[in-house]
């Protein structure tokens, strides 16, 4: 899927899901504000993956890591 | 050596101090006294590093004086992001809930600098956290919203590196050091219509830098001219095994026996819908200009969701690095109010869709270099807009949806990219072209910048 197409909007299962996600890892309390925004981001968020996951990859796509193996010189 | 000296670039500054016109300790007291007195009024100073700045300034002085030189940025003073490391000195972030922490050791951009003999003078305003949490208007620092110097009225600096664009346009600093994880060291370029240099991903350590998106961040020069962002690559760049994202090529800037024309240019296609009028004319006076420098064609990017891999790995990158202030309710205490929020569903984003991003990544950066390598530079505005009124929300002014990816696909890929000035536009606010370029070729895009300075300066 490139920039220009839009998934459709998720089911609200997953987007309630997201969204408790997120309240379960604060420390405090969200106002109906705060949870509206949440709420849209997550929205937002699920569009992103699925737009990622309509791009076809192969096993064999490996990702970028930084991850390199360490070994103290001596 | 007066106050009309200050926006001198760093190549004059050199030249008026191996002259004996001023001295480096003249020129950092005048760019102090500037700092407290103009650079506030920009909101581009968060501190004066008074006392390190003397103290550099009298060895530099001492060591031109013996015949000891250092290189082209000896004795120059200049500001750095504030989320450069600064031993003894706060590193704020920009945000309010970070003001008081220190660091006990310099950058490693910081540490080459006074090897190579330059001053620091200040620690420069920026938006809170490099932008990681979402600002959607210029009021997102702890030192104010960035003002751009340029213009008739209030506008803003641009962003994220708001302070280093404003501080070298307002010539308050010799130069500057930015950062840059997604637009923010060319658009405090295109606002204060300045010269700013984005290197490849890799190319400058990134050790004692907040990090915003590990993957993307990347620390380049802001200066009044293409030129001086080379010189002060060539101080910056190179390996450090303090940062395993630094990579091991060496890096040179040959002042001399730059290109000055013979290039090959690409504008991308479309670059100049859905922009200002002006911003198009300007574009296309200076296409007119590079055309005698070169070969020009049309180009497209391949059609890649690089807007979407960008979000992605920004998001969840921001996320684990800013989970403590977020989980713990401190991001309560950031300026912008839709900051106190916006990051927070990053933290639910599944690392199986992280990860997918990655590995899309990887084609994007084979694609793009595929298209890359057929030229010196593809050229676009580096923005649709002049800067934007301070009191108006950037979605309210241009919406993002209509921008184009090159910013995007340049980013996720880790491109290099210069953005230097081309006119005047809207509200007397300069206008910017963007030369990007393929990976590892600063030089060419320095060289292809630099010779469109030359022809276009009197």
């Amino acid at each position: 899927m490139s920039d220009h197409e839009t998934p459709p909007e998720p089911a609200a299962d997953r987007i309630d899901a997201g969204v408790a996600a997120v309240v379960a890892e604060l420390s405090y309390d969200l106002d109906d504000a705060g949870r509206a925004a949440v709420r849209e981001r997550v929205i937002g968020h699920l569009k992103l993956g699925d737009a990622l996951r309509a791009f076809p990859l192969e096993n064999a796509d490996e990702p970028d890591f930084i991850f390199r193996v360490y070994r103290a010189e001596g | 050596m007066t106050n009309e000296r200050h926006d001198s670039t760093v190549i004059e500054l050199g030249r008026l101090l191996r002259a004996g016109e001023t001295t480096p300790t003249e020129l950092t007291r005048m760019y102090i006294e500037r700092l407290d007195v103009v650079g506030r009024r920009y909101n581009a100073v968060v501190t004066i590093t008074e006392e390190r700045a003397m103290r550099e300034a009298r060895q530099a002085e001492a060591e031109l004086n013996a015949g000891f030189d250092r290189g082209p940025l000896h004795g120059i003073p200049y500001g750095a992001k504030d989320l450069l490391n600064a031993a003894g000195y706060p590193t704020t972030w920009g945000a309010i809930p970070f003001q008081d922490q220190q660091f006990p050791a310099d950058a490693q951009v910081i540490e080459r600098l006074r090897d190579a003999g330059a001053v620091l003078v200040a620690k420069l305003g920026m938006v809170e956290l490099a932008g990681g949490m979402g600002y959607d208007q210029p009021n997102a620092s702890l030192t104010g919203p960035g003002i751009s110097p340029r213009g008739a009225a209030d506008s803003w600096a641009g962003g994220s590196s708001s302070g280093s664009g404003s501080a070298v346009a307002a010539g308050v600093v010799g130069f500057a050091i930015g950062s840059e994880t997604h637009g923010s060291i060319t658009s405090p370029a295109n606002n204060c219509g300045i010269s700013g240099l984005r290197p490849t991903f890799g190319r400058v350590s990134r050790r004692g830098a907040m990090a915003l998106s590990w993957t993307m961040d990347k620390l380049g020069p802001m200066c009044r001219s293409a030129h001086d962002c080379g010189l002060v690559l060539d101080a910056i760049a190179g390996p450090d095994p303090g940062d395993p994202s630094a990579s091991q090529r060496a890096y040179r800037y040959p002042a001399s026996a730059m290109r000055t024309e013979g290039f090959r240019f690409a504008i991308l296609a479309g670059c100049t819908e859905n922009v200002q009028p002006e911003v198009k004319a300007n574009f296309e006076a200076s296409l007119a200009i590079l055309e005698q420098m070169g070969t020009l064609e049309e180009v497209s990017l391949p059609d890649l969701p690089y807007n979407d891999v960008a979000r992605v790995i920004i998001d969840a990158e921001k996320a684990a690095a800013f989970e403590e202030l977020m989980t713990s309710g401190s991001v309560r205490g950031l300026t912008a109010p839709e900051d106190r929020v916006n990051g927070l569903a990053s933290l639910a984003i599944p690392a199986t869709v992280y990860i997918r991003a990655l590995r899309i990544r990887r084609k994007l950066c084979v694609e793009l270099d595929a298209v890359f390598a057929r030229y010196d530079a593809i050229l676009a505005p580096t923005s649709p807009t002049v800067a934007s009124p301070l009191d108006t929300n950037f979605d309210d002014y241009f919406p993002r949806a209509k921008r184009s990816s090159l910013g995007s696909a340049a980013n996720v890929a880790g491109l290099p990219g210069i953005a230097i000035p081309n006119g005047i536009g809207e509200r007397g606010l300069p206008t910017s072209i963007v030369f990007t370029g393929r990976a590892w070729e600063e030089n060419t895009i320095l060289a292809a910048a630099k010779a469109y300075q030359e022809r276009t300066w009197s």
